[in-house]
């Protein structure tokens, strides 16, 4: 089950002061913002949002129309904050009263990127630590700004946007050949996801009916790529705490777990695998065989380089209680994934909008949000993937692994909502009359979850900031697109 | 009993300590004093890159403050080398008294490693890094006396403390004076071999520095180095604020000390996501004079209070109090 | 004066100190399932650095040249007083670990001073640490000695390790076993060791002493880890002197069970950092704590006999 498409003439369109009433009172009553954009419309702007209901697992769209500025929704509805300002800066539009209007991504002719006022705590005493761009390691840039006291962080600030490509509007020009490829390196490390989100778009456009084998070849990939990389996490996490035997061998087990993507499609990330109406590979009989033994024997060995992990109490105590994010801060803001599952909030894609094979998912959730509760619930995933790779495997559907893909419907719009590994992708799409695409827009997790590190921080060491950061692990590329 | 040898050895080593502490303190306060002349301001905080604008001032400050944490070779170090060595030499006598060295030792090696937080702290943050302030940054030179004054000073520590065995002298009279010939002889004979083999290591790390520094120099080559900025991750508008600061400097040792030094600090409290305006200050009052001095000052001054009719401002009667002052010392004398 | 054995000895340790790190390299390597870098790899950098231009930050002045000078002569000269094999080296006098300790604060400062020159948050926060350490692994140092001299009567380095014997230790073996084990967290705190920092770590603000040189290049970067090199055979050589007792009159005999020691305790280092994490910032503290109350205690237990 899929999230039918919505003609545009369905969406439900509201006079500006309506649609605020009415937006802050689904939101406040278990709903939550998908995806908020400003599209242009005759001359001025078409403001859509798209609210999922995640315990009744369905999705409400919601538009008014604005022109120069729109009463901002973030001080009554926090979750709102990014989208308004990413508002701004795409279209101009100003979101009155918004407490924290800075440039998201920089992308004004002028910007440098990074440079903008950052939150002061005044005081002779207390002092800055700037942190990039340029990390000491391979890593993506990204500027990050504490007011400290000595060791202690008052307030973290991250600045993004160094690596803008302009993905969306790319995107914006499909659907053509080179759509996929977009989609796939957007994030290079969430291939199967945003390629999956992509691709269920334009089906849920065209009607296509995505045949049962690919569906499951579809979604053996993502929880690959999701073993591969919370065991590539765990691994960085043990090294960041110096604890050497997890982490040596984390890194040998994730290359295992990229190999088998390999096997799979030829790439170890999992490019080229997915298209439009399905997948382009297939698996044969030796093929599944050979998965499943690898994946045994790696899943066993990253059982064992784990399960030292919780045994050794010097890690224990490095990960515990440290990086609190609080449940309240991660609902109010937002936050999807291992981050807000870490806190104790029930958010997975794939059980409250199952799509793919995943039916009656259990999702692991617990913790109260420190580095150990993130780590664990990356454990208790990985588990669950190997399972259910290990239950497909053996239970393959015939069949082919690909359906053609028609034209596009005409003035609809359609939201797809995947589980990548670090949470929940939206990609939304608007068709114009000729069927091609009028708007696209694309919300990565690490784009709800960055804030989510600046609060981690506040009233911490600023020792701990490597951890909690390796412990969120957001996309920089996926933030800035 | 044979701890008088050690007593004498401990004690002329606080003498000792006591001449050298006056050649450096005296050195640091000038410089504190060429600071607050070139840069109108003595607080830590509003300072920073003192060092390119008062140059001769930095060095001889650096210098004093190696002397003030004992640092070899100069000249706070002879004097506590000698009470260590008494410390530890009290360790062979009987158990109340290996208790008292340990204390002894314990306290003085955890206070060297204050000094030397502390005065790192103060050179680092006046002196190094970039100026914090625009008081800082339009700093000027002192003039030459007062770089004459200071470099006599710093003069005097180095020569004092390469010529320590020569202070045996001077110290070991005084000792002499106050508590006889024994403790004169006790002292310099304990404290002649060792301070002359720290002059002989004294020489060998200056000859080891100087073949060092002339071994980089060969090293470079005649290459001239490349000059560039701190490295600021490549972020495009470092500030001055990326510094660290002094009181930042010193903080994890405030908060472990908290208890003794009691410092108030306004902590601000950041709530909301997107916070307004937040500040932070902290303030270190000495608990010493707030609950020892203080509270005899003021009944003290309580007491004096009672007699301030004295002083009702009539000359005439100021006069009759030195007249009727000089007829009692009179009649006392006679 | 003798001269001839000293300079052997003085002349070993400058040319094997390097070999040490290469050891726990290894150790840690296989601990971790790799083949590791090269033994000689530290001689190959040291190498490299020596003839490399550096780069000078325009904020820096006097003090950031001559920092690794001044902090590698230190080191230099502490080692001229360190006894080898319970041999004396070149300077043996009634005191002369005061001298030592004092000679590696003067190390310290000016290391603290050189990170300070570069106004660079990241390297205060080195500086800040390092000075934080010392105020609790100074007294440890000191009374572990103190509990030492007090077992042997002896009050210079070559006096008490030249005192101690295979009785000494079964005289006083609950002393000396806790001063050793307070001896070793002072190396692993002054040597940035795990549990204390992570050498092998990219991470700034994680740093104590890699992220105070984070500035320098070339021939003073080479400088600065050959004094590391030779800071952490100072202290394994304290610890390989205090547990091996001297008995046989040989001095090949003795120094080939010296350098055997010295390779145990690579390995014993390289084995601790491959089994447990670092600490926590705050909580190293409390770990050099430990290793004043072990130190007090050593001394207590002989004040006792």
């Amino acid at each position: 089950m899929s999230i039918p498409l919505v003609p545009l003439e369905n969406i439900l369109f509201l006079p500006m002061e309506e649609f605020t009433r009415t937006v802050t009172g689904k939101l406040r009553s278990g709903g939550r913002a998908a995806v908020f954009f400003a599209m242009p419309e005759a001359g001025a702007f078409r403001l859509v949002m798209a609210i999922a209901f995640d315990l009744e697992g369905r999705l409400e769209f919601l538009s008014t129309a604005a022109a120069g500025s729109f009463p901002s929704l973030t001080p009554e509805l926090p979750q709102l904050h990014l989208f308004e300002r990413e508002i701004y800066e795409l279209t101009g539009l100003k979101p009155e009263g918004h407490p924290w209007l800075k440039p998201v991504r920089f992308t004004g002719a002028a910007a440098r990127p990074g440079v903008a006022e950052f939150f002061r705590v005044h005081g002779s005493e207390v002092h800055e630590v700037a942190v990039g761009p340029v990390h000491a390691g391979v890593i993506e840039p990204g500027h990050f700004r504490f007011q400290c006291y000595g060791e202690k962080v008052f307030q973290l600030e991250i600045a993004l946007g160094y690596q803008h490509r302009g993905v969306e509007r790319r995107l914006a020009a499909g659907p053509d050949a080179r759509g996929i490829h977009y989609a796939e390196t957007l994030a290079g490390d969430t291939t199967a996801g945003h390629a999956w989100a992509y691709c269920e778009t334009i089906e849920t456009l065209c009607g296509a009916a995505v045949p049962a084998r690919a569906q499951v070849l579809r979604a053996i990939m993502l929880e690959l790529e999701r073993l591969a990389n919370h065991t590539g996490d765990l691994g960085a996490l043990s090294g960041d705490v110096a604890y050497l035997p997890t982490a040596s061998f984390c890194g040998r087990l994730r290359g295992d777990f990229l190999n088998m993507t390999a096997l799979l499609c030829g790439n170890r990330f999992g490019r080229n695998m997915f298209r439009p109406g399905g997948v382009n590979f297939d698996l044969d009989a030796a093929l599944v065989k050979e998965l499943k033994a690898r994946l045994d024997a790696a899943f066993r060995d990253a059982e064992n380089a784990v399960a030292l992990l919780w045994k050794t109490n010097s890690v224990v105590d490095r990960f515990d209680a440290t990086g609190l994010l609080l449940a309240d801060a991660a609902r109010g803001l937002g936050l999807v994934g291992p981050v807000a599952r870490a806190c104790g909030i029930p958010l997975d894609t794939r059980r409250n909008f199952p799509f793919g094979p995943y039916h009656d998912f259990t999702l692991s959730a617990s913790g109260r949000g420190d580095v150990y509760a993130r780590a664990y619930v990356r454990w208790a995933e990985m588990q669950k993937s190997a399972q259910l790779v290990d239950a497909w495997l053996d239970a393959l559907p015939g069949g082919p692994v690909a359906a053609e893909c028609g034209p596009l419907r005409p003035g609809s719009a359609a939201v797809s909502l995947i589980e990548g590994w670090r949470g929940q992708i939206c990609h939304a799409a608007v068709t114009d009359d000729a069927g091609r695409f009028r708007y696209y827009k694309v919300v990565d997790p690490s784009f709800r979850n960055w804030v989510g590190l600046a609060m981690a921080l506040r009233n911490g060491e600023i020792s701990d900031f490597p951890l909690c950061n390796k412990s969120f692990n957001l996309s920089y590329c996926g933030h800035d697109l | 009993m044979g701890l008088y040898p050690l007593a004498a050895l401990a004690f002329g080593g606080a003498l000792l300590h006591v001449l050298n502490h006056a050649l450096f303190k005296g050195l640091l306060f000038m410089g504190a004093g060429a600071v607050l002349h070139g840069a109108g301001t003595a607080e830590m905080e509003a300072l920073g890159g003192l060092s390119k604008r008062m140059p001769r001032a930095a060095f001889l400050f650096v210098l004093g403050a190696a002397a003030a944490c004992a640092l070899p070779p100069f000249n706070g170090f002879a004097g506590e080398f000698l009470i260590y060595l008494g410390a530890f030499s009290a360790l062979n006598g009987p158990a109340n008294i290996v208790l008292a060295a340990l204390l002894a030792l314990a306290v003085l090696s955890a206070a060297g490693a204050l000094a030397l937080a502390v005065f790192s702290k103060a050179a680092g943050a006046v002196f190094l890094g970039e100026p914090r302030t625009q008081a800082a940054a339009g700093a000027h030179n002192c003039g030459p006396l007062m770089n004459a004054g200071m470099t006599l000073l710093a003069a005097a520590c180095v020569v004092s403390g390469f010529a320590a065995p020569f202070l045996i002298l001077p110290v070991s009279t005084a000792l002499g004076a106050a508590f006889g010939l024994r403790t004169t002889l006790d002292f310099s004979g304990a404290a002649a071999t060792p301070l002359i083999y720290l002059t002989a290591a004294f020489l060998a790390l200056a000859a080891i520095v100087w073949v060092l520094a002339e071994k980089r120099r060969f090293f470079l080559g005649g290459r001239q180095p490349a000059a560039g900025p701190t490295w600021d991750c490549g972020y495009a508008a470092p500030s001055a604020r990326m510094q660290y600061g002094a009181s930042s400097f010193s903080q994890p040792l405030t908060a472990f000390f908290q208890p003794l030094l009691r410092k108030t600090l306004n902590i601000p409290v950041i709530a909301g996501y997107f916070p307004g305006k937040a500040s932070f200050s902290s303030e270190a009052r000495s608990v010493v004079f707030d609950h020892l001095y203080a509270p005899v000052i003021v009944r003290l001054r309580g007491l004096a209070f009672r007699f301030s009719w004295l002083q009702h401002g009539r000359l005439q009667f100021y006069i009759l109090y030195i007249v009727a002052a000089l007829m009692a010392l009179l009649l006392w004398k006679l | 004066m003798e001269i001839i054995k000293p300079l052997i000895q003085y002349l070993a340790v400058i040319i094997l100190s390097p070999l040490l790190l290469g050891l726990i390299n290894r150790v840690k390597a296989k601990f971790a399932g790799r083949r590791g870098q090269p033994l000689l790899q530290l001689y190959f950098d040291l190498y490299k650095l020596s003839y490399k231009t550096p780069v000078y930050s325009r904020t820096t002045t006097w003090l950031f040249r001559a920092g690794p000078v001044i902090g590698l002569s230190a080191i230099l000269c502490a080692l001229a007083a360190l006894p080898f094999a319970g041999r004396p080296g070149f300077l043996a006098f009634d005191g002369d670990f005061i001298f030592l300790i004092y000679l590696l604060g003067l190390g310290r400062f000016f290391t603290v001073l050189a990170a300070l020159d570069t106004g660079s948050s990241f390297e205060g926060m080195g500086a800040s640490r390092e000075v934080q350490f010392a105020v609790f692994s100074e007294p440890a140092f000191f009374l572990a000695l103190a509990a030492l001299s007090k077992a042997t009567g002896k009050l210079s380095l070559s006096g008490m390790f030249l005192a101690l014997e295979p009785a000494s230790w079964q005289a006083a073996a609950p002393a000396l076993l806790l001063l050793t084990a307070a001896l070793f967290i002072i190396l692993l705190a002054e040597n940035s060791r795990v549990p204390v920092d992570d050498p092998n770590t990219h991470l700034e603000l994680t740093m104590i002493h890699e992220v105070m040189v984070l500035d320098h290049s070339g021939p003073d970067l080479a400088y600065i880890l050959y004094g590391a090199a030779l800071k952490l055979w100072f202290f394994g050589a304290l610890i390989a002197s205090a547990v091996l007792p001297r008995h046989s009159g040989s001095w090949l005999y003795d120094g080939a069970a010296f350098l055997g020691m010295m390779a145990v305790i690579a390995a014993a280092i390289g084995t601790v950092e491959s089994v447990m994490a670092r600490l926590r910032m705050i909580k190293v503290q409390y770990l050099l704590m430990g290793a004043l109350v072990f130190s007090i205690l050593a001394l207590l237990f002989q004040t006792g006999r």
